[in-house]
């Protein structure tokens, strides 16, 4: 380290893809310095915490708040941190803590389908993206061998090499469902960062079934276990610390980031290069807080699309019972899914889908739901068994296109240290809408095939959020429309690199995190390269 | 804005007992489980857990007979267990101003009114609605282990609610394992 | 077992070549290999994602790193050049060809029990079954006094008994086949015996339980083995070859690693044969435990017992308590604690070495460790709990010996022992010199 700066690198964010960044530039030599805005909190903590929470079907209740590095929440009430600024809500929820959000996860770990980078091209909808799946194939190999990845091979992504894991054995129920939906519907197996056997120093799965909200023996990959290594690679981590300020020099070369730490003393940090990593919400907020005299509309933003083209896959739902048991419960939480919607030639009148289905145990959820149907003594305890052996919960991803309107702005409400907090604008076109007729459709045979009854479809004109944030920071050829280039580096601002989904352009056809990793890792490549020779 | 809702004595999680409370289980009889869980039919004839035993004699609770009573026409389960009984007792009391009143009403109706108990659902008469959501609210805490709503949520039990058991040959709770893997491929 | 002791005629086998080979040839590198992962060569010889027997395994000694040595027909790197005699004495004595000694670490002391026969299906193997790999691994480098390797003579002139094994007549073939292999390649005594001070096994304390450094080798004589819980024939079979008996036992540590690199690849005739000798009077079977459909996840989670947990228990639930039961019962497989063997032994070692190191068993489920999670106060809380509360044991453990663990075990006292002597020995000659001067001073 040298000129008397803090490191070589700052990485703002220990997520999966700043600590997998970080990680790479340590083991090539860099002095890295890792600020997380949250606290670090030890797996055992946090299986107490969901045991002992009164709101177990919240995936964050096990996860500490604090007002100084806040982040949106639901129970016991939603919180005011997002500000709600459209037609639909953004229900965004994430983790601001060492380790990020992929702590609650179901370790999906997907690579998009070639004709994910190429929609506009192929397709005359949204946008091509910078890079092909041909750049990224090495990456997103790397990525899968660090968690350990392993699926079903024939998923439309091809490999120049197999899954580094073996499949994770299926459960009866999806053994039971794969067989009753063929030949119209192939069920595969999901492509997870799950271990079947010993791996990474953690054990294989034993079906805990708690994979969100966290895994009681860390037996799939996360962002905790890549921010561990991170600093057992010897990069400097410092938690509790909210970067609130990018400061840059007359060239616009980022020099310095200033944070907060718990107890609001302001620190300040320089280095060569600098990473934003801190999700895509979250990066467009510093960015936007940024704003100086040269650069008044925040950092990275002279052509105003920091922020812009908030994507996620907006979801639909069902659930019914099959004619048969089948057992939810039992094993991994989400271990197959249906791919078959994911490209074709519709792909130019509506959104392809991925169809998830659950694995996760319907027990709290069938119980609640036969309470209120006001069952008492023996029959509650028959309706209970009944629907719980045979309940399946079925929802899906639908590729929502890239709008410039759906966006990520500053509210003018502050949080406990003074800082802004984000405001959302979304909107769902028609597209989608298109789409969800299908995948109701879809839904309907899939029912059908499995004798069900008591089919009920989430409400008509409502989604949820599956929480596959992108666009907001989005890569691109023409600064003109996007924030950063193929390396995640941006536009204006040199020495400025940026990871997590928020760089994608488009959110695809799945789960976006092995994308996202495998750009950080490619982004590390490219400033390990840059800075070799001083 | 709120912690996470874990009942507020288990918020402060850096807090840790001195290590000189270890002779302290020895007094309390944990549960022990000796058998196995044998389900008769399909339709749930249930043999039931060895029940929890309180570590000391359980504090004298206002209405705690009058609440198992009422629990036991509710769920139709006379062996309903008492330590958990009591816990539950305390929690609604925390959550509902006037519990052992309402309590009390609930359990006057339902005795008035044995027809109310042979149809399928709870129904009661609309002058009656607060008792029957009481009556949900019982049947709740029994059930999800959970008494209140929203912000007065709490937290009684996890692995012993009325659900655990009742399936407890098929599944385990989440975040306890069903086995090693592959163990949940076989048809349960 | 009779089948593996058949007569060859050994001086026509040593000039065939790897390809060329007479069926008997192959046979005897057949049983050769086979006797290679009886000794477990591999456990030493054989170093992680390196090529097999090619050396550098390091093994942490209480005098410093020893390094293991190429095995492989290596002429340049390992023993090519070795002949058959060559080869046995460094199996049967601890002579290195070069005519220089190895380290007790080596068990020849267990070695010199193998027949001529065996020697000679060993040597074929490994000059003829085994790839040459012609690197030449770390080399070990003891502190001083203990580089000295010549002081091995005076050692092995003390404490080595370098008899072949020879049958017992009045006992049974099994028990004599047993015999052969516990005392011979299986090695056993090497970690289940205690040492003297001087690093010898104590020979009127044999398989009477051992520490080496961090894990603890228990008592395997009959007389421990038919204490509570006691072992079968059938469970201690078992337990060789799976790391699991019906008595509740799991292997962890280095009884798992020789488990799965050594006794699961044995037959299952010889693993009923080191029963029997370790166990010369069956005991009664245990009925068995009943097949569980589901083990429930039973215990008290109520609010006011998750307030007034002990460190340990709590520990105990956040950490064990999913794979393990909240009461330690275990769940569907995986394995109870209570009444655990590992729970009923003098130290509680096992137990904190199993948390700081996770078990991690080659095929199958593995446990996760906790040293990078847990510190030391937190880990010997959590051993205390499960020693008292689910083995009812009141063998208790420090943080400092957890501490102790976590490096490594602690020193030997032979270190500090042998520097004072040498410490000594120079004072003393030091001295006398001075007082050799002044003689010859005042003579002139």
């Amino acid at each position: 380290m040298n000129n008397n700066k803090s490191a070589d690198v700052v990485v703002i964010g220990a997520g999966v893809n700043g600590s997998l960044l970080a990680t790479r530039l340590a083991k090539a030599g860099k002095t890295v310095l890792l600020l997380e805005s949250g606290p670090k909190v030890g797996r055992d903590q946090l299986v107490e915490r969901f045991r002992a929470s009164a709101f177990k079907s919240d995936f964050m209740s096990p996860y500490p708040f604090s007002p100084l590095a806040p982040q949106p929440r639901y129970t016991p009430e939603p919180n005011d941190y997002l500000q709600q600024a459209g037609p639909h809500p953004f229900a965004a929820q994430y983790i601001r803590m060492f380790g990020g959000t992929s702590w609650h996860w179901a370790a999906q770990l997907w690579r998009f389908v070639p004709n994910d980078f190429r929609q506009h091209s192929q397709y005359g909808v949204g946008k091509d993206w910078p890079i092909g799946y041909d750049d990224l194939e090495e990456y997103y190999y790397q990525a899968e061998v660090i968690a350990g990845v392993g699926g079903s091979p024939d998923n439309g992504s091809p490999r120049s090499k197999p899954y580094p894991m073996d499949r994770v054995p299926a459960s009866w129920l999806q053994q039971r469902i794969t067989s009753r939906l063929a030949p119209d519907f192939t069920v595969l197996d999901d492509s997870t960062g799950r271990n079947s056997r010993s791996f990474d120093g953690r054990p294989a799965c034993c079906g805990n079934n708690n994979c969100m909200p966290v895994c009681p023996i860390d037996a799939q990959y996360h962002g905790g276990i890549a921010a561990q290594q991170a600093e057992n690679s010897g990069v400097q981590v410092v938690t509790e610390a909210v970067v609130y300020q990018l400061e840059h020099d007359a060239q616009g070369r980022i020099t310095a980031a200033n944070y907060y730490d718990w107890n609001k003393v302001s620190h300040r940090v320089t280095a060569e290069t600098f990473v934003l990593a801190a999700n895509a919400i979250e990066t467009p907020k510093l960015l936007l807080m940024s704003a100086s005299d040269k650069f008044l509309q925040g950092i990275a933003n002279t052509r105003d699309n920091v922020g812009r083209n908030l994507c996620d896959h907006p979801a639909i739902s069902v659930t019914f019972d099959v004619d048969e048991e089948i057992w939810p419960g039992r094993g991994p939480v989400s271990p197959c899914s249906i791919g078959q919607f994911r490209d074709g030639d519709f792909r130019r009148e509506h959104s392809p889908f991925r169809i998830d289905i659950s694995n996760a145990s319907q027990v709290a959820a069938v119980t609640k739901e036969v309470l209120a149907e006001g069952y008492f003594g023996k029959k509650l305890q028959d309706e209970i068994r009944f629907r719980a052996a045979r309940r399946l919960s079925i929802k899906n991803a639908l590729e929502q296109l890239p709008d410039p309107n759906n966006r990520v702005t500053l509210s003018s409400n502050k949080d406990a240290l003074g800082l802004p907090t984000p405001s959302l604008y979304w909107d769902i076109n028609d597209y989608v809408v298109k789409g969800t007729a299908k995948t109701q459709a879809c839904y309907d045979a899939i029912a059908a095939r499995l004798g069900a009854t008591n089919i009920r479809h989430s409400k008509t004109g409502k989604f949820s959020n599956r929480q596959h944030i992108t666009g907001t920071l989005s890569m691109g050829l023409d600064p003109a429309t996007s924030v950063t280039d193929q390396w995640g580096r941006a536009h204006d601002h040199q020495n400025l690199f940026m990871v997590g989904t928020g760089v994608m352009p488009t959110v695809g056809t799945c789960n976006v995190t092995l994308t996202a990793m495998a750009l950080a890792l490619r982004t590390a490549d490219k400033i390990l390269q840059e800075t070799q020779h001083g | 804005m709120d912690c996470s809702h874990v009942p507020c004595h288990l918020q402060n999680s850096g807090r840790r007992l001195p290590d000189n409370t270890m002779n302290h289980y020895s007094r309390r009889r944990v549960l022990k489980m000796a058998g196995l869980v044998a389900i008769a039919t399909a339709a749930g004839h249930l043999v039931p857990l060895p029940g929890l035993r309180a570590a000391q004699p359980l504090t004298p609770i206002n209405g705690l007979d009058d609440f198992l009573q009422v629990s036991r026409l509710l769920t139709q389960q006379d062996d309903l267990n008492t330590t958990l009984a009591h816990a539950l007792l305390l929690a609604l009391n925390q959550t509902q101003k006037s519990f052992v009143t309402d309590l009390t009403a609930l359990k006057n109706m339902l005795q008035s009114q044995p027809a109310l108990l042979q149809k399928e659902r709870l129904t009661f008469a609309t002058a009656d609605a607060e008792s029957e959501k009481l009556a949900k609210v019982i049947l709740g805490g029994w059930y999800n282990g959970v008494v209140g709503k929203g912000k007065d949520a709490l937290y009684v039990t996890y692995i012993n609610t009325l659900s655990s058991q009742l399936v407890s040959d098929k599944v385990v709770p989440p975040g306890f394992s069903y086995g090693p893997l592959g163990s949940w491929a076989k048809q349960p | 077992m009779v089948k593996y002791w058949p007569l060859f005629i050994a001086g026509a086998l040593l000039a065939a070549s790897v390809h060329a080979q007479s069926p008997d040839q192959s046979e005897l590198i057949r049983r050769g290999e086979y006797l290679a992962i009886a000794g477990d060569c591999g456990a030493c010889h054989t170093e992680e994602g390196k090529a097999p027997f090619s050396g550098g395994h390091a093994i942490v000694s209480p005098l410093g790193t020893i390094f293991s040595t190429n095995i492989t027909p290596s002429k340049q790197a390992g023993i090519g050049n070795y002949s058959e005699a060559q080869f046995a004495a460094a199996l049967r004595k601890g002579l290195r060809g070069d005519g220089s000694r190895l380290y007790p670490a080596m068990p020849y002391t267990a070695y010199a029990r193998l027949t001529d026969d065996d020697v000679s299906a060993l040597y074929a193997y490994f000059m003829h079954g085994v790839q040459p790999v012609d690197v030449i691994p770390q080399q070990t480098a003891l502190p001083f006094p203990f580089s000295l390797r010549f002081s091995m003579a005076a050692w092995n002139l003390l404490f080595a008994d370098d008899k072949v094994y020879q049958p017992d007549a009045t006992q049974s073939e099994a028990w004599n086949r047993g015999a052969y292999l516990v005392q011979g390649l299986t090695h056993c005594s090497t970690c289940h015996t205690p040492r003297n001070f001087l690093m010898a096994e104590q020979q009127g304390k044999y398989l009477q339980g051992a520490s080496l450094g961090t894990w603890y080798a228990p008592d395997i004589t009959a007389t421990a083995l038919q204490q509570n819980p006691h072992w079968t024939r059938q469970m201690l079979a078992d337990y060789l070859a799976t790391g699991h008996a019906a008595n509740g036992a799991t292997a962890g540590g280095p009884m798992l690693e020789a488990v799965d690199k050594s006794f699961s690849r044995m037959t299952p005739e010889d693993r009923q044969a080191i029963a029997t000798y370790l166990l010369p009077a069956d005991s009664a079977a245990t009925d068995p435990v009943a097949v569980k459909d589901l083990t429930p996840v039973s215990g008290d989670d109520l609010p006011q017992t998750l307030e007034n947990l002990s460190e340990g228990e709590r520990l105990y639930r956040d950490n064990c308590a999913s794979c393990h039961n909240l009461s330690g019962q275990g769940l569907n497989g995986l394995p109870a604690l209570k009444n655990h063997p590992v729970l009923n032994k003098p130290v509680a070692d096992n137990v904190a070495m199993a948390i700081l190191q996770g078990v991690w068993p080659e095929k199958g489920q593995g446990m996760i460790g906790f040293s990078g999670s847990l510190n030391d106060n937190q880990i010997a809380a959590v051993t205390n709990y499960v020693m008292q509360d689910m083995g009812h044991s009141k063998v208790q453990i420090s943080a400092e010996r957890v501490k102790a663990l976590r490096a490594g075990g602690d020193a030997s006292p032979l270190m500090l022992l042998s520097r004072i002597g040498m410490g000594t020995a120079v004072v003393v000659l030091v001295l006398l010199l001075f007082w050799l001067r002044k003689k010859r001073a005042l003579k002139s």
